[in-house]
């Protein structure tokens, strides 16, 4: 029984250390260590917030996509048109095809058509009959000319930076007649709050919400070296 | 220098490190320990079941590819679908409150402490969220009513997820208490396997209590959910933004 209640005392020392010595150095010392940290890290992120000024005031900047990246190699099976050539080091996206625009690269037996901007040559005539039959001269004669092809050129988003707010993608049409968009207005958009004041809402924000922070963690510190104080 | 996500996860990892070696002495080695086993699988639950639901994504890090063109570009570390920054992040933002609260009213009942805490770290989110959204460390999806785009929804979250961790500590680990709601359900369960006993929590070793501490996160987790399931509502209701469609 004696030593049932030994152990028992044990335990409750062992897991109620702070409630049973609350005034323990290494308690206070721990607690000291952990809060001063923590405003620190407080004061991180304030330094951070400073940093995401800019960004914070642009509204479509929340929901703006991350910047596509290019594959590391080329699509399998994949060849450039003839005339044009990759930059050197410049690799095509991965899942991205080139524009319908684009001609096909012509297969080493087919002779190219000086006029490779028209349906003309030997590109409609695969059927057996090279110099073709009334049918593929039917066709020709219904085909329309086809303009030169464009260049091309990738399409490059770049995010406003004056305060305009884009419509992303996917809100085109979908949501007016459901709710809100995908869009924040008013209090619910950051962008309002930090283009506010001389543009310096966000930053006052994060200021007041630092220092209510770092002054509530700041009590417990106090209450502790008081404590210690008290005890020496 | 800018507020990348590298130098967010650097920052959570470095203060992490210093912050736990402060909170184990403020605690006691074991019961830090546990704390910190509880937090993180608390939320790392929560946040898998954010993402999974589509209420939140990682969106801009969570692409191999984008990662694999920005060396320092991306989460380092990821637990499953959540990257383990966000994860450490939570467990300093209730750690810190639980050492406040516990501090400043040492004769405060469970709960009220467990409250002071939840509002504590509703401050440290309403600091960090406005900034994790404008660096795109995370996106929030849900329709809901946002407030400097963030929603309102997580900032409750906060609270009842640091409530609920806080009051499971303060009755299991320091209390050492039976909750007789839960008796039935712990004598089917956990009870049975792995502690294998009927005694009391106070009478229980350590090791056992550690078990019945994590046992009751599930609990916990479902009380988290019927507390934000009505909110989640009621702001779904009020929405001043929609739900961004699954892919984006």
């Amino acid at each position: 029984m004696a030593n049932k209640r030994i152990e028992l005392e044990q335990c409750k020392y062992y897991v109620n250390l702070q409630q049973e010595y609350p005034d323990r150095k290494t308690v206070h010392f721990g607690i000291m260590m952990a809060l001063i940290t923590c405003i620190l890290f407080v004061f991180g992120f304030f330094v951070l917030g400073m940093l995401s000024g800019d960004l914070a005031t642009n509204p479509a900047n929340v929901l703006e996509k991350p910047p596509e990246q290019l594959a590391e190699t080329m699509p399998e099976g994949f060849e450039m048109p003839e005339g044009m050539e990759m930059p050197e080091g410049m690799e095509m996206p991965e899942g991205m095809e080139m524009p319908e625009s684009v001609p096909p690269t012509p297969s080493p037996g087919e002779s190219e058509s000086p006029d490779s901007g028209g349906l003309t040559g030997p590109a409609l005539c695969d059927t057996g009959t090279p110099g073709g039959t009334a049918l593929s001269e039917a066709l020709l004669a219904q085909a329309e000319p086809v303009p030169d092809p464009a260049p091309f050129e990738p399409e490059i988003t770049i995010p406003p930076r004056d305060g305009s707010v884009p419509t992303p993608p996917e809100a085109e049409g979908e949501e007016e007649d459901e709710g809100p968009g995908q869009q924040t207005t008013g209090v619910g958009n950051l962008a309002n709050l930090a283009n506010r004041l001389g543009g310096r809402g966000f930053q006052l924000y994060l200021l007041v919400v630092t220092i209510a922070l770092m002054v509530i963690m700041y009590l417990p510190v106090r209450r502790v070296r008081l404590e210690r104080k008290h005890r020496k | 220098m800018k507020a990348n996500v590298i130098v967010f996860e650097a920052s959570v990892f470095v203060f992490f490190i210093v912050f736990y070696l402060g909170a184990r002495r403020a605690m006691g080695k074991s019961r830090g320990r546990a704390f910190l086993l509880g937090a993180v699988l608390f939320s790392l639950a929560i946040e898998t079941a954010a993402v999974l639901g589509g209420v939140k994504n990682f969106y801009w890090y969570a692409l191999g590819d984008y990662y694999n063109h920005y060396p320092l570009g991306g989460y380092a570390i990821w637990l499953g679908v959540v990257p383990l920054a966000a994860v450490l992040l939570w467990y300093i933002v209730a750690a810190s409150s639980y050492l406040t609260a516990t501090t400043l009213m040492p004769n405060g009942k469970w709960y009220s402490r467990s409250a002071v805490a939840g509002v504590l770290a509703m401050g440290f989110y309403m600091l960090i969220e406005p900034i994790a959204v404008t660096n795109h460390w995370w996106t929030w999806n849900v329709k809901s009513f946002y407030v400097i785009d963030v929603p309102l929804l997580v900032l409750f979250a906060v609270f009842f997820s640091v409530f609920l961790l806080l009051a499971n500590y303060y009755l299991t680990i320091a209390g050492m208490r039976d909750i007789k709601a839960l008796g039935s359900l712990e004598k089917m369960t956990v009870r049975r396997w792995p502690i294998d006993s009927k005694e009391a929590a106070r009478n229980l070793k350590w090791s056992h209590l550690q078990s019945l501490f994590l046992f009751r996160l599930i609990p916990c987790l479902v009380a988290f959910a019927v507390a934000i399931a009505p909110l989640m509502f009621i702001l779904w209701l009020v929405a001043n933004r929609g739900q961004i469609p699954p892919g984006w």
